[in-house]
């Protein structure tokens, strides 16, 4: 392995977690960068998020190959309380299973929530004066 | 008998797809804005009779403008969309035409329900005079704020998905 690689795995196991699980769902192996999985009574990685059980038909169904990315999922279990991006992939060299990765990225959405929060309301607001106006220009008074 | 399904609440943003999804899963209302960046999901589960239950994961994604700038993933595996404006800005259902034909083409085995929210800020003619003027129907009005309707959407759409 060399240097580059070794800083590439450090930095990337600071913020990224592997699951490797079948496609019912039962738990393979888990790198456990985010969040140990060895304790949990459940092994069955789609009862863990409610993100996952929503799509557990469709993940089952994946081509050998096929990849599939959910950006910002926000609070996707008590364990990962911040904005995560899960790639579900089902791999060819091993179809059997499937692989997750979760990246955590609360701290850049965190920004990125910020500055949309603060688009929508001058949107929001936008909208309100546009209708206000609207109504004044027609002579009636708002509803609101 | 328990089944499960998968239901989306879509719609602009700011119409209060979040306070629905707080005001169905925890039984909570906060008053505060808080925008949506991605999605998020939880799941409660409804009796629809005296032998079938059904878990509903309940994925509330974040408003856009127009629903063709909805992440595509996001409507994987979708059985219900539960598509909400706000009664009282008319920026958030001008385009709904548009948006439903949208959700038709993409999911066009999916029930859909149009929700006219926020029912608690306005009079009932105001209503009345927003639903009249719809190009499609609206299923039902509610109040995230007051709960008012919210449990029977969520029956219903449960009803509607068991068909």
């Amino acid at each position: 392995m060399t240097k580059l690689n070794k800083y590439q795995l450090t930095h990337l196991s600071r913020n990224t977690q592997f699951i490797l699980f079948d496609i019912h769902g039962n738990l393979l192996e888990s790198c456990n960068s985010l969040f140990p999985t060895q304790d949990i009574r459940k092994q069955i990685v789609y009862e863990w998020f409610p993100f996952l059980e929503g799509i557990a038909d469709a993940l089952q169904m994946m081509k050998p190959g096929q990849e599939m990315l959910f950006q910002r999922v926000q609070k996707p279990s008590a364990q990962l309380p911040g904005a995560y991006d899960f790639n579900i992939a089902r791999p060819i060299t091993n179809p059997d299973t499937l692989l997750l990765i979760i990246a955590d990225h609360s701290e850049a959405y965190r920004q990125y929530q910020a500055l949309q929060q603060q688009f929508n309301e001058l949107y929001i607001e936008k909208q309100r004066l546009e209708t206000e106006l609207t109504t004044f220009e027609k002579g009636s008074i708002p509803s609101r | 008998m328990e089944i499960k399904k998968k239901i989306i609440l879509t719609g602009s943003f700011g119409v209060g797809k979040t306070s629905l999804f707080s005001r169905f899963i925890y039984s909570e209302f906060d008053e505060k804005y808080l925008t949506t960046i991605g999605v998020k999901v939880d799941k409660k589960t409804i009796n629809i009779d005296d032998d079938t239950n059904l878990n509903i994961m309940l994925w509330d994604i974040a408003g856009e403008v127009a629903q063709d700038k909805v992440p595509l993933s996001y409507f994987l595996g979708t059985s219900g969309i539960i598509y909400v404006f706000d009664l009282t800005r008319p920026m958030t259902y001008n385009n709904i035409l548009a948006d439903i034909e949208y959700l038709k083409n993409i999911l066009p085995e999916a029930t859909i329900k149009i929700i006219g929210n926020k029912k608690d800020l306005v009079t009932t003619a105001h209503i009345e005079s927003v639903i009249s003027g719809l190009p499609v129907e609206c299923d039902m009005t509610t109040s995230a704020k007051t709960g008012e309707n919210v449990e029977q959407l969520f029956q219903s759409m449960g009803e509607a998905l068991m068909i």
